[in-house]
């Protein structure tokens, strides 16, 4: 006769007491190590969001690749706009440029908005108009650009919109970048900045190649994130091999005392869709404290394809 | 006793039983502890919230915390089972338990495989043997094979040297005795 421990309902209620034990021995486990786990970039708190970000959030979300909205007028944007960012006045959110750009996003993903500065009221109109498209966590600067461009020069960028806005709303944009254009125009120190930054940003807040390399060429740490193999088959020079799993091994150990958390690091993995940078980027930015920390948006190949004598080969074991 | 069952319960279950619970030791080691740095105490669990969130199942912008915890209680799962294995004591549980686990992370590398992602398995934390690479028709293999063993280990307990064997011993005894003092 089969006893109580043996039968299916006592097999499966010891195998649930199982469960709870494993449940509170990895809590304990979790208490013990004290070393928060982290697996995304972009969580700020609601009351930041309320209030409306600072620069350094804005930058953070930046790096992280958030889409960035400028609500100023046309003519202010094509002068000079935060890299990566789209032009969106309130009156175009509702345009088919708009639908394009709005059609491939997650509705509850992050988006920055920024106009000229704490006083203009673009940024909060184009929000509202975001949320009844559906957006649910659209986040204003409330610095604005004039405080970004002096604060971060280099993550400007200028560039046309590519399609006039048409109709009664095109012609409130066309009226409101006036506006603007003479605020702006008044501001030398902005427009110079603007003028001078790298060329737009297509892949959003990640750095083009061309960014990157101005960046190496100013002494910029680079990370490599590819597997070993990949790195010891090639790696652009000076690179230092760290994908995510190597964070928080020996390996990571001897590596990041060589490496200033407050300077300038870049990092890259194969290019695409690959998410390697960004994982280490969430490791180094939550536990180790860095604080510039960039993602290049551009592959290891496409580096070697522009710039083939500045890279390391065969550097294996 | 038969002498199929004096097999099976001496020769067949016993190696079977301290073999996978091995396994799941091994596995649980490799997530919790390989590569541990003391400066960094959540590096290898880190690792595989990491490689679980991969895999895609969960959203890791609204189940983070879901992740996380799944990453500190399936170690310590396969721990407790590959223990409780090895020694044989509430061995079928604890095989059934595992090979409910086996049977998930079985259908997970299949989904893997349909949605023809390039995912690292992370079963044994770095180490790779017999498969390696990305998740394909090996690891679906070998987990294919673990969740059988798992499963005959659920059916047929634990065989002989083990707790459990020693357990029915004396609960058999103690029948035995209960019985024949009843008829004196």
């Amino acid at each position: 006769m089969a006893s109580s421990g043996n039968s299916a309902a006592g097999l499966i209620s010891r195998a649930l007491a199982l469960v709870a034990v494993a449940v509170l021995v990895g809590a304990v486990d979790a208490m013990i190590r004290q070393q928060p786990i982290r697996l995304t970039r972009t969580v700020q708190p609601q009351a930041a969001a309320d209030a409306g970000l600072t620069l350094q959030q804005a930058k953070t979300l930046h790096a992280s690749g958030v889409l960035f909205l400028d609500a100023r007028g046309a003519a202010a944007y094509n002068r000079g706009h935060i890299a990566g960012a789209e032009w969106m006045h309130a009156a175009e959110v509702f345009t088919e440029r708009a639908g394009a750009l709005f059609e491939p996003l997650d509705r509850d993903a992050p988006i920055v908005v920024y106009c000229t500065g704490r006083d203009c009221d673009a940024s909060k109109h184009t929000a509202e108009r975001l949320a009844e498209v559906g957006f649910t966590d659209v986040r204003v600067m409330a610095p604005g650009y004039d405080q970004w461009i002096k604060a971060f020069p280099r993550l400007g960028a200028t560039g046309a919109v590519e399609h006039a806005p048409d109709g009664d709303w095109g012609k409130l944009a066309h009226e409101h970048a006036e506006d603007e254009g003479a605020d702006a125009a008044g501001d030398a120190a902005t427009a110079a900045a603007g003028d001078a930054g790298p060329p737009p940003t297509p892949s959003g807040g990640k750095l083009t190649l061309e960014e990157a390399r101005a960046l190496w060429e100013q002494g910029a740490v680079f990370l490599d994130a590819r597997t070993r193999e990949e790195f010891d088959a090639g790696h652009i020079l000076l690179a230092f091999w760290l994908p995510f799993d190597q964070v928080f091994t020996a390996h990571g150990a001897e590596v990041l005392p060589m490496i200033d958390p407050s300077g300038t690091v870049v990092i890259y993995c194969v290019g695409g869709d690959c998410d390697a940078s960004e994982q280490t980027a969430i490791r180094l930015e939550a536990e180790l404290g860095f604080t510039d920390l960039r993602i290049m948006g551009a592959g290891y190949d496409d580096w070697v394809a522009a710039y083939p004598d500045d890279v390391q080969l065969d550097d294996g074991p | 006793m038969s002498a199929l069952r004096k097999l099976e319960a001496f020769v067949v279950l016993p190696p079977l039983r301290v073999a996978f619970g091995g396994v799941m030791l091994f596995a649980a080691y490799q997530k919790l502890f390989s590569g541990l740095v003391l400066a960094f105490p959540a590096g290898p669990v880190w690792n595989f919230a990491d490689s679980i969130a991969a895999y895609d199942i969960l959203d890791k912008h609204t189940n983070e915390h879901l992740i996380v915890t799944a990453a500190y209680t399936l170690p310590w799962l396969e721990a407790i089972a590959g223990i409780l294995l090895v020694v044989g004591l509430w061995a079928r549980p604890a095989a059934l338990l595992s090979a409910a686990m086996m049977g998930v992370f079985t259908l997970a590398n299949l989904s893997i495989i349909l949605r023809q992602m390039d995912v690292s398995c992370s079963c044994f934390g770095d180490f790779e043997w017999p498969c390696s690479g990305s998740v394909g028709w090996c690891q679906v293999g070998r987990n294919a094979a673990l969740l059988g063993v798992a499963a005959l280990l659920a059916w047929r307990g634990a065989g002989a040297l083990s707790f459990d064997a020693r357990t029915e011993e004396t609960r058999a005894a103690e029948d035995w005795l209960d019985e024949h003092v009843k008829d004196a």
